[in-house]
């Protein structure tokens, strides 16, 4: 049985495409079969992201208008066996596909894997109705700012009106200094003000820039993010995990020397 | 708990969430954010002239919309206690 995610926002630059190619790499690493689709036409990165921009020969408008078989478009990363990815046009734009191409589409690929995840592009417009026409339920991501909770709270809307009720949370950016400095809205403030369910929090950390840089995920490594992402995969495959303590272990000599600073 | 709460200053995450629950309180009822805050204004000054709302921590107002899928759809807006 196969399980449709559509990845959103509504914001742009919240982390969507950081969050599905983590989310992707994180159940590949759950040995499950993943495809990862960009349905951001025009402005695709999830590619680069994923560090696959150099394999591309397909993509998936060149599967929607029948100019190659499904198989031909799908990337496989090296690196783990189970996980693909279906690539956008980079030279088209949204209306090059329509939400009924994007359903059967995805119909195609259900046999074939466990999970099939949409990156979907920021905005309301057409690219957001083609991703979310086939999803099953969907992942909001949202950080910790007025402007992208007030976005997200109007896509909550907006899925919800088309029939999409199972809808999650992921909050990035955490930064648990600035939280109890009272200088950020915790996890709590921003699950109460939207009233959904939380998949799971992501700390804002260097790792996460670096790994994009190098075109890798942190899914999996040995940073707090890179557990807040296996953690939410294992929360996505129903598993009950206790939320992560996002908080950094300071080490005994760093604590040392900002004590003494503040002395100074 | 509030008391202490509302003799510490407003930390900036504070006015962000009272920010926020202003915005999207005003996104729903598709008026202006001062609209919004006249309106407030003004149901607490109604409600005044018939009971003693200066006790009251909290006034919520329910906006039951519609029928979705037999649940009913309710926004609840908050009057007092932002």
């Amino acid at each position: 049985m196969s399980e449709v995610i559509v990845v959103t926002s509504g914001k742009g630059g919240v982390g969507k495409t950081t969050s599905t190619a983590n989310i992707g790499t994180g159940l590949a690493r759950m040995n499950k079969k993943v495809v990862l689709i960009d349905t951001d036409i025009g402005l695709r990165n999830l590619d680069v992201v994923m560090g696959l921009e150099n394999r591309i020969i397909y993509n998936l408008v060149d599967v929607v208008e029948g100019n190659c078989r499904i198989r031909q478009a799908l990337i496989k990363d090296k690196r783990y066996p189970t996980l693909y990815l279906l690539p956008a046009a980079q030279t088209r734009d949204k209306s090059a596909v329509s939400p009924e191409q994007m359903r059967k589409l995805v119909d195609d690929l259900k046999p074939i894997f466990d999970y099939i995840i949409l990156d979907c592009p920021a905005g309301i417009e057409q690219g957001f109705h083609n991703a979310c026409a086939a999803a099953d339920r969907a992942i909001v991501v949202t950080t910790p700012e007025v402007s992208s909770i007030r976005d997200a709270d109007r896509i909550i809307g907006l899925l919800e009106a088309d029939g999409i009720k199972n809808i999650a949370l992921i909050i990035n950016r955490i930064r648990m200094d600035m939280v109890k400095r009272g200088d950020m809205m915790s996890v709590e403030d921003v699950i109460d003000i939207l009233g959904a369910d939380l998949l799971g929090a992501i700390p804002d950390e260097e790792a996460i820039v670096v790994a994009s840089n190098h075109g890798e995920a942190v899914a999996g490594t040995e940073t707090v993010s890179g557990q807040a992402y296996i953690n939410i995969c294992r929360r996505l495959d129903g598993e009950t995990v206790p939320l992560l303590n996002l908080e950094h272990p300071v080490s005994i000599k760093k604590r040392l020397s900002s004590f003494f600073k503040k002395k100074a | 708990m509030e008391r202490i709460r509302s003799l510490k200053p407003k930390t900036s995450g504070d006015i962000a969430r009272i920010r926020l629950e202003q915005t999207l309180a005003s996104d729903y009822l598709e008026c202006s954010a001062q609209q919004f805050q006249n309106m407030q204004r003004e149901i607490i000054e109604i409600l005044s002239r018939y009971m003693n709302v200066n006790n009251t921590k909290e006034i919520r107002l329910d906006f039951v919309q519609e029928l979705k899928q037999g649940v009913p759809y309710v926004k609840t807006i908050q009057i007092k206690g932002l």
